[in-house]
C-alpha cells in the first residue's frame, strides 16, 4: 500500500506542481505586466543573488553584475580587449623602472552620501583590504583585491588630495588592467565607518546608481544617483530579480515580466532565437571547461596515456552537441580572445587507432579503469556537465578504456579535486580575460593535478616582471606550447556568455567576464 | 498443500487487476532476462549525429522510441533499463529479507533487553524520511549503484524486522512452541522449523511491495543523480536527463523512462496487494 499511496503522491505533487507554474504565468498575463508600465525601470531576472555587496569583498557570480553599476574604479574598461580609460583617475604614469604608479584624480566627484571622492578614499580603500591591521580588515571572507594584488602592492599613498601613488614590490605587467575590474573599486570611507560590518548591506561608491533596497535571495534594487560626475544613464530604475530556475527565467521574459534574463541554456537557444519579440545578447567569455587530469593517479602521470585520451576524444563533435553552438572549442588553458593566445597550436586531431598505438606503448594495450568526475549542475562554463562526461566517457570506452562515469554535487567535486582524489575530473574557470588569469591563477595556483614544472613558474614570474608587450606574449606563447605537449590537462570548451532580453531593449551589454553592464542601455 | 495452492490461486484470480499486474511483471522480468537479446543498439553507444531523432510516429522505423540526448537509442536502453531494476528490486529485496527477518525474529522471540535495542534502532531509522534517509546513506557510503541498492535496503529493513517481531510475538505464545521446548527442541531449531514459516505471509506480502519502492527509488536516487553513473540506462536517471528537452517539445526522452516506471511500480504494488488478500483469505479458511 504505501507503494501506491507514494506513487499516487507523486503524480498527484506533479499535476499541482505544472498547475501552479502555468496558473501563476497565467495570473501575470491578466494583472498586466508591471514591467510595461513605466519606461524607465530595467528589470533583469539572474540565476543568483548577491552575498555581499561590499565590491573589494565580492567575488561571487551573482555579486559583479552589481558592482559595476554602484562602484567605479581609477580606469575602466573601454573594450572587451580589456583596454582601459580614465574612470576616477583622469591621467596616470608610470616611473621609470616600472614600479611606481602615479594616478591623477578626477576633482568634484561625490560618493552616494555626499562624501568628496578623494586621494584619502583611494588609500583607505586599498588599507582596508591589504593591511592586516587596519580598523576595518577582515570585513569579508574572501578578497579577490587582496588575491590578485596583496602581494603585489607595495604602498598606496596620496600624495596631495587628488594625487595617488601605488609603489610595487615588482614590475607587474598585468596592474593597470586590473585596476579596472570591479575589486579594485573605491568604495566611500565614511560609510564604511558609519555602517561598519553593515556595510556589505550598505554599499556606497560614485558609481552611476544608488542602493535603493536589497532582499536577500529575491531582488536587488538601484535608482539613479542625482550627483553623479559623468553623463547619467538613461534607465532611471535597474531591479536585479533572482529566478533560479532557468525555464522559468526564460518564461518571465516571454510574458513580458522582465526586460532580459541573464545565461540562458542551450537548449533554450533554439527556442529563443525564433521568438521575434526577443533578441540573443551573446559574448565570447573568458573561461575554460576542461578536464583536470592528476598526473600522480596511474597511469596518467605517462604523457603518452595522456595524449592517447586528446586522440580518442572528438572535442568538436562534443563541443558542438554540448554547447548547440553557443560554445568554442578550447585548445590552450585559456581562451583565443585572451592576449597572448598561441595560434599556432594544432590540437590533437581525433585519431582513435593513434589512440590505441599509444596506449599499447604506454603498456596498456586492454586499456585500464577510469573514473570521469563531473558535476551535477550547470556551471557559467558548461550548461550540460553530465553529457559532456557521458560522451568522452564513450569515446574511451571506444579505443579500449572502462570507464565510469561519477557525478557530484559540487562542494564534493571540488572537495575531492583539490585533494586529490581522482584521475580525471571535469571542472572550469572564469577570471578577467587576462592571460595572468589563465597561465598562473589556473594552471600553476588553481589547478590540483600535480602538474608544476618549474619552467612553466619562470616563465610566468618572467611575463609579470615586464612591461614589454612581445615578450609578455612570447612567454605565453612557450607557455602554452610546453602544456600541449605535455597534455597535461584536457581543454574542452569555451563557454558564450549569454543573455536574451525583450525587442525594444538597445545596447544591453554583457562584458567578457560575464557581467550584465546596463550603463548605456536603453528602450526603443 | 497441493488443494491449499489451487485455493489460493483461485482466490488470486478473483482479483481480476492483480492477474493483470502479474502478466505485466512477467513481461517485465521476461525483458529484464532477453532486454539485450531485444535489440540491435549498445544502449551506451552514443551517436552525436543521431541527437533526439523522433521515433516511429515521425516514421523513424530504425530508433523506433527515438533517441535521446546525446543520440542513444532510446528502445535499446529501456530494456537494458529493465534488468537493471529488476536486479536492483531483487537485491534490495534479499538484503532486506535476511537482514529484517534475522533482526525481526530475534527481537521477537528472546525479547527483553535484545528486544528493546533493536526496536528503538527500528525507530530511529523508521523517523526519517525514507528518501532523505537513502540519500544520507549514499552521500556517506559514496557513489555507485552498489551503494543505491544497499542504502535503499537500509531504509526498508526497520519496517520488515517491525512486521516480524509482531508476527512472531503471536506465534511464541501458542501452546505448540511451549510443547516443543518441553520436549527439549533448542532455539535455533524452534525459530528455523517453527517460527520461520509463520512468519512467510506477511513478509512475502512486504517484499513484493517493496519491489515496486525499491524501483521507484532506485529511480529516485538515479533523477537526483546520486549513486549511478549516468550512462548506465536507469530508468530515472533517463527521466531525468530528459527533463530539459521536455519544454522543447521532445517528449519522449522523459515519457518512455516515466511510463516504464509507472508500469514496473504499479505492477509489482498490484501484484503485491492480489498475494496479500489471495493469503490472508487461505489463512481465514
Amino acid at each position: 500500500m504505501r507503494g501506491k499511496s507514494s506513487l499516487f503522491l507523486m503524480v498527484f505533487i506533479s499535476v499541482l506542481l505544472a498547475f501552479s507554474v502555468f496558473g501563476c504565468a497565467q495570473e501575470e498575463a491578466v494583472n498586466g505586466d508591471p514591467a510595461g508600465q513605466e519606461d524607465d525601470i530595467f528589470i533583469v531576472a539572474r540565476g543568483t543573488d548577491a552575498v555581499t555587496l561590499d565590491t573589494n569583498w565580492a567575488y561571487y557570480e551573482g555579486e559583479i553584475d552589481l558592482m559595476y553599476h554602484l562602484y567605479e574604479g581609477l580606469v575602466e574598461y573601454i573594450d572587451d580587449d580589456l583596454n582601459v580609460g580614465p574612470s576616477l583617475a583622469t591621467e596616470w604614469s608610470n616611473s621609470e623602472d616600472g614600479t611606481v604608479w602615479t594616478f591623477k584624480l578626477r576633482e568634484g566627484v561625490k560618493f552616494h552620501d555626499g562624501t568628496d571622492f578623494n586621494a584619502d578614499a583611494v588609500v583607505f580603500t586599498y588599507e582596508r583590504i591589504l593591511q592586516e591591521d587596519h580598523p576595518y580588515a577582515n570585513m569579508g571572507d574572501w578578497s579577490y583585491l587582496d588575491y590578485l594584488l596583496g602581494d603585489v602592492i607595495a604602498e598606496v599613498k596620496a600624495i596631495d588630495d587628488y594625487t595617488v601613488e601605488f609603489t610595487l614590490n615588482n614590475v607587474f605587467s598585468p596592474f593597470l588592467t586590473y585596476m579596472g575590474l570591479y575589486s579594485q573599486f573605491i568604495i566611500s570611507p565614511t560609510a564604511v565607518q558609519e555602517y561598519g560590518d553593515e556595510f556589505y548591506k550598505n554599499p556606497v561608491g560614485t558609481g552611476p546608481y544608488m542602493m535603493e533596497e536589497w532582499k536577500s535571495e529575491e531582488l536587488t534594487s538601484m535608482v539613479l544617483f542625482d550627483d553623479y560626475w559623468d553623463e547619467k544613464p538613461a534607465i532611471e530604475k535597474i531591479i536585479w530579480k533572482v529566478v533560479p530556475d532557468a525555464s522559468t527565467r526564460m518564461m518571465e521574459l516571454q510574458t513580458g515580466e522582465v526586460h532580459a534574463i541573464k545565461t540562458i541554456l542551450p537548449e533554450q537557444f533554439e527556442v529563443l532565437t525564433a521568438d521575434p519579440d526577443i533578441n540573443i545578447v551573446r559574448m565570447a567569455g573568458a573561461n575554460i571547461f576542461y578536464g583536470s587530469i592528476n598526473h600522480d593517479a596511474e597511469p596518467l602521470g605517462d604523457v603518452r596515456v595522456r595524449q592517447a585520451l586528446m586522440h580518442a576524444i572528438d572535442f568538436d563533435k562534443l563541443v558542438e552537441s554540448v554547447y548547440e553552438g553557443l560554445g568554442t572549442r578550447a585548445i590552450n588553458p585559456m581562451p583565443p580572445t585572451v592576449f597572448g593566445f598561441n595560434d599556432d597550436i594544432v590540437p590533437y586531431a581525433y585519431d582513435p587507432e593513434r589512440a590505441k598505438e599509444l596506449l599499447a606503448e604506454a603498456g596498456y594495450p586492454d586499456g585500464f579503469d577510469l573514473d570521469i568526475h563531473t558535476l551535477s549542475t550547470a556551471r557559467v562554463y558548461i550548461g550540460r556537465p553530465i553529457d559532456a562526461a557521458e560522451i568522452v566517457a564513450d569515446y574511451l570506452r571506444a579505443v579500449g578504456i572502462n570507464p565510469t562515469v561519477v557525478v557530484n554535487e559540487a562542494a564534493t567535486h571540488f572537495a575531492l579535486i583539490s585533494s586529490y582524489d581522482y584521475q580525471l575530473a571535469f571542472e572550469g574557470w572564469y577570471d578577467v580575460a587576462h592571460p595572468n588569469n589563465f597561465m598562473r591563477a589556473l594552471v600553476l595556483e588553481g589547478m590540483t593535478n600535480n602538474y608544476k614544472p618549474q619552467e612553466l613558474w619562470d616563465l610566468s614570474d618572467m611575463a609579470n616582471a615586464t612591461n614589454d608587450m612581445e615578450l609578455q606574449e612570447q612567454y605565453y606563447r612557450e607557455m602554452q606550447e610546453i602544456i600541449h605537449n605535455d597534455a597535461s590537462m584536457m581543454p574542452v570548451a569555451h563557454n558564450d556568455y549569454t543573455a536574451a532580453v525583450a525587442g525594444n531593449v538597445v545596447d544591453f551589454r554583457l562584458d567578457p567576464i560575464g557581467n550584465v553592464i546596463l550603463l548605456g542601455t536603453y528602450f526603443e | 498443500m497441493d488443494t491449499e495452492f489451487m485455493m489460493f490461486i483461485k482466490q488470486f484470480k478473483k482479483n481480476r487487476l492483480a492477474v493483470l499486474a502479474f502478466f505485466v511483471a512477467l513481461a517485465l522480468v521476461f525483458i529484464a532476462l532477453l532486454g539485450s537479446r531485444l535489440t540491435a543498439f549498445d544502449p551506451l553507444s552514443t551517436n552525436l549525429d543521431a541527437r533526439l531523432l523522433p521515433g516511429f510516429w515521425a516514421d523513424n522505423y530504425e530508433n523506433m522510441l527515438g533517441t535521446d540526448g546525446l543520440g542513444r537509442d532510446l528502445l535499446a536502453r529501456l530494456l537494458y533499463g529493465a534488468k537493471i531494476s529488476l536486479k536492483v528490486g531483487y537485491t534490495v529485496i534479499i538484503i532486506t529479507a535476511f537482514v529484517g527477518i534475522i533482526l525481526g525474529i530475534i527481537s521477537g522471540y528472546y525479547g527483553g533487553i535484545l528486544d528493546m535495542l533493536i526496536m528503538r534502532v527500528v525507530d530511529i531509522v523508521l523517523a526519517f524520511p525514507p528518501l532523505l534517509l537513502a540519500l544520507v546513506i549514499v552521500a556517506a557510503l559514496g557513489t555507485g549503484i552498489e551503494k543505491a541498492m544497499l542504502a535503499i535496503a537500509i531504509v526498508y529493513i526497520p519496517g520488515l524486522a517491525r512486521i516480524v517481531r509482531g508476527s512472531v510475538l503471536t506465534v511464541k505464545e501458542l501452546p505448540y512452541i511451549e510443547a516443543t521446548l518441553a520436549m527439549g527442541g533448542g532455539h535455533f531449531w524452534i525459530m528455523l522449523r517453527h517460527v520461520l514459516p509463520n512468519i512467510i505471509t506477511p513478509t512475502v506480502v512486504y517484499l513484493t511491495l517493496l519491489l515496486g519502492d525499491a524501483i521507484l527509488y532506485t529511480a529516485a536516487l538515479g533523477f537526483l543523480g546520486v549513486g549511478i553513473d549516468p550512462s548506465i540506462p536507469e530508468w530515472g536517471a533517463m527521466l531525468s536527463g530528459g527533463k530539459d528537452y521536455l519544454l522543447l517539445g521532445k517528449w519522449w526522452v522523459t515519457v518512455f523512462p516515466g511510463i516504464m516506471i509507472f508500469l514496473a511500480v504499479l505492477s509489482f504494488n498490484l501484484l503485491g496487494d492480489g498475494l496479500r488478500e489471495a493469503m490472508d483469505a487461505k489463512l481465514r479458511v
